[in-house]
């Protein structure tokens, strides 16, 4: 496919599927913070991706991906997949995203690499997928991890951010969840919710009344800030 | 490995083909948009499967092997109407509809778009760009799914992408649905 701008589309559709190695992920992540046009790419990827996604919901329980490699929260891998955040941040460092192959490690590692060090954990949690399922173990998982983490006295700050179809989790009068966002934010400090203002502004654009939850805080631009947090070290996961 | 072993190993992997055949519906019916033939196709890789269960070495694998055993199904499916009709043109007529109008009416508008969208795609784009939205699998596992380098899952998935997001993002409907047609 032709395109003027020197990024290709490959690389981009790599990027939005998490196949890039980190190093390359940062170098695409500098490209994108100055240049609104590829923000605009990756965001409309995002968005098919969800439209794809959401095309062909599983009728029969039971049957859910078993493999993603991209973290989803209503994967069976998912606390694993935030335990892998969590721990290898007190680490080495962790990259942009978690790669299966963290994920489906022995939860057991990840306590033994907890050990030696008790330093604060930083996680994001993007939510761009509109389904009540979704929200429901991401709530459910983030809960989970918070609690622990609490209980081993493992500091932690998680993010939870969302856009397009997800705003619908902070949506005062679309939230399958207000009173449980309401107590999970009055329990824990250190959990943050945002909005994305530019999908804010594209349903005001539609007509949409979008009335937020008073625990959402709306950020500029979803992207950016995950972009921001990823630059501060943090460590990025897709429900 | 004792009796009761083996006897373990093959509940085991009896309860995950019951686990996945909703998965396996929903893969062959985003491929083929036609029920009874979604259908047809997830039972004949379960029928399959259960016959070539000795080749499988890794439960854990599992997903990865049906879904290219529903991949061969297809093909061979394609292959059996090749004589009678052209593949496209199988596409054209089972794909115009993927389901009944009160199916239609049941799911949200998008939904319907999309679906359709994605029927209007090479059946190439659309086994890759469903493995990897639908099946959240990564490239390298479709690539082995349906036998093709990732070089060809990469440029499947982009033209994929690109054609839906004319279709769904830009284009109006009527002017997408004649540049779809473009779409190799």
């Amino acid at each position: 496919m032709k395109t003027e701008h020197p990024v290709s589309d490959e690389l981009l559709n790599a990027f939005v599927d998490n196949e890039l190695d980190s190093a390359e992920k940062s170098r695409l992540l500098g490209l994108i913070a100055a240049d609104s046009q590829l923000k605009q790419r990756i965001c409309e990827l995002w968005q098919l991706k969800e439209m794809v996604g959401n095309a062909y919901p599983l009728k029969t329980s039971g049957s859910k991906p078993l493999h993603s490699r991209r973290g989803r929260f209503n994967s069976p891998n998912f606390t694993h997949a935030l335990a892998a955040g969590l721990f290898t941040l007190l680490g080495v460092g962790a990259g942009w995203l978690l790669h299966s192959d963290k994920s489906l490690a022995p939860a057991h590692n990840y306590a033994r690499m907890a050990e030696p060090q008790a330093k604060e954990s930083k996680l994001v949690l993007h939510i761009f997928s509109g389904e009540s399922v979704r929200f429901d173990a991401a709530l459910d998982q983030a809960e989970e991890l918070l609690r622990s983490a609490n209980k081993l006295g493992t500091p932690v700050k998680l993010d939870i951010v969302a856009n397009g179809e997800g705003l619908r989790l902070l949506q005062a009068d679309a939230s399958p969840y207000p009173e449980r966002i309401k107590s999970l934010q009055h329990e824990y400090k250190d959990l943050n919710f945002y909005a994305c203002g530019v999908t804010i502004d594209k349903l005001r654009r539609k007509g949409v009344n979008v009335q937020l939850l008073p625990e959402a805080v709306i950020t500029p631009s979803a992207l950016d800030l995950i972009m921001a947090r990823e630059k501060q070290g943090w460590v990025y996961i897709q429900a | 490995m004792n009796i009761f072993g083996l006897f373990d190993g093959q509940k085991n992997f009896i309860k995950r083909l019951e686990q996945n055949q909703g998965r396996l519906h929903r893969l062959a019916l985003s491929w083929c948009h036609n029920r009874a033939l979604a259908e047809d196709l997830a039972q004949e890789a379960l029928s399959k499967a259960i016959a070539k269960s000795s080749q499988l070495r890794d439960l854990e694998s599992l997903e990865s092997w049906l879904f290219g055993i529903l991949s061969n199904c297809l093909n061979d499916h394609y292959r059996r109407y090749k004589e009678a009709l052209d593949i496209e043109e199988i596409d054209e007529k089972h794909l115009a509809s993927d389901g009944t109008p009160e199916d239609d009416y049941q799911q949200s508008e998008m939904v319907v778009r999309v679906r359709r969208a994605i029927a209007k795609l090479p059946v190439g784009q659309r086994q890759v760009v469903t493995l990897v939205d639908l099946e959240e699998l990564s490239y390298m596992d479709v690539a082995n799914i349906l036998e093709i380098p990732v070089g060809t899952v990469m440029s499947r998935l982009c033209r994929a992408r690109q054609a839906l997001k004319d279709i769904l993002l830009e284009a109006q409907p009527a002017q997408a649905a004649s540049n779809i047609a473009r779409f190799k």
